[in-house]
């Protein structure tokens, strides 16, 4: 049975890791971020470049796969899938502000949310399948049938997904690990729904 | 030329988002590669954008990139021979 190894939900307030609630409050996704990159010290200087999309993604698969590295797994075999309501549109809008002076090429590379993916891609040394959906709201059903179909015909071996909705001012992370394993709960469209309303 | 080379270094940590200090950057600091800034492709389409907006000068020839996008010491020679024409 494909399971649900880790989980992670991350709004302004909170910080809730495999049920564990670290409270927050932030006023805001720009202080929640602050705290984010304070508390967990990653060594990734790149991070500080990124958009607000690819920083929380990254920051927050940092702490799904905390007590749970995949290393041991083929990159080949581990994917990323995520998704959500407003694609690139902070970093379009960032983009856009530069057109007024001079388009700023480190701001145009985060005009895709297919980015996001690449910059854990990266950390991670992660070449399996990637994906990135766009939908009105966080679909169970579908993501729990999409994922197990890429499991059981072994299209991939974990796959780290997710719904990741961001703007300066509001945040609505829900981030999960999902693979074969003895150890989890059922990848099932119910416990994705209980999960990402934590 | 030490003033620009100070202002470069505090121009590249502000644009570039750059996690160090102006008296940690050298003139003779490498921009790309291990044991420097460690830049990136991206960081250098950003340093053309400033030499443009913030000195004026434009590098024309992108064969010369190589050699003037190597130190802070580089870009201040290049952005010094521009505006001395």
């Amino acid at each position: 049975m494909n399971k649900l190894i880790s989980w992670c939900k991350i709004d302004c307030n909170s910080i809730n890791l495999n049920d564990e609630i670290h409270f927050v409050n932030s006023s805001n996704t720009l202080h929640l971020l602050d705290y984010m990159l304070q508390t967990q010290k990653i060594d990734y200087p790149k991070i500080y470049k990124m958009d607000i999309l690819s920083k929380i993604c990254l920051l927050g698969v940092e702490l799904l796969l905390k007590d749970y590295p995949i290393t041991n797994i083929s990159p080949y075999d581990q994917s990323v899938i995520l998704g959500n309501r407003s694609s690139c549109y902070n970093a379009d809008i960032a983009f856009l502000d530069t057109f007024l002076d001079t388009p700023s090429p480190s701001k145009f590379v985060y005009t895709l949310p297919n980015i996001a993916i690449g910059e854990i891609a990266i950390k991670h040394k992660i070449k399996g399948v990637t994906n990135f959906l766009i939908a009105n709201k966080f679909q169970p059903e579908f993501i729990s049938q999409y994922f197990n179909h890429l499991l059981d015909t072994n299209s991939a071996k974990i796959i780290i997904g997710g719904w990741v909705e961001v703007s300066e001012q509001y945040c609505d992370i829900f981030l999960f690990l999902c693979g074969k394993s003895i150890s989890g709960i059922d990848l099932t469209a119910e416990n994705l729904k209980i999960k990402s309303k934590l | 030329m030490t003033d620009i080379k100070q202002e470069l270094k505090q121009e590249l940590i502000t644009q570039l988002n750059l996690q160090f200090t102006v008296a940690q950057i050298q003139d003779d600091t490498p921009l790309f590669g291990e044991g420097g800034l460690g830049l990136d492709s991206i960081d250098a389409l950003e340093i053309v954008v400033i030499l443009n907006k913030k000195y004026g000068v434009k590098l024309e020839k992108p064969e010369d990139g190589k050699q003037i996008l190597t130190t802070i010491q580089s870009l201040a020679d290049f952005i010094h021979s521009q505006q001395n024409k």
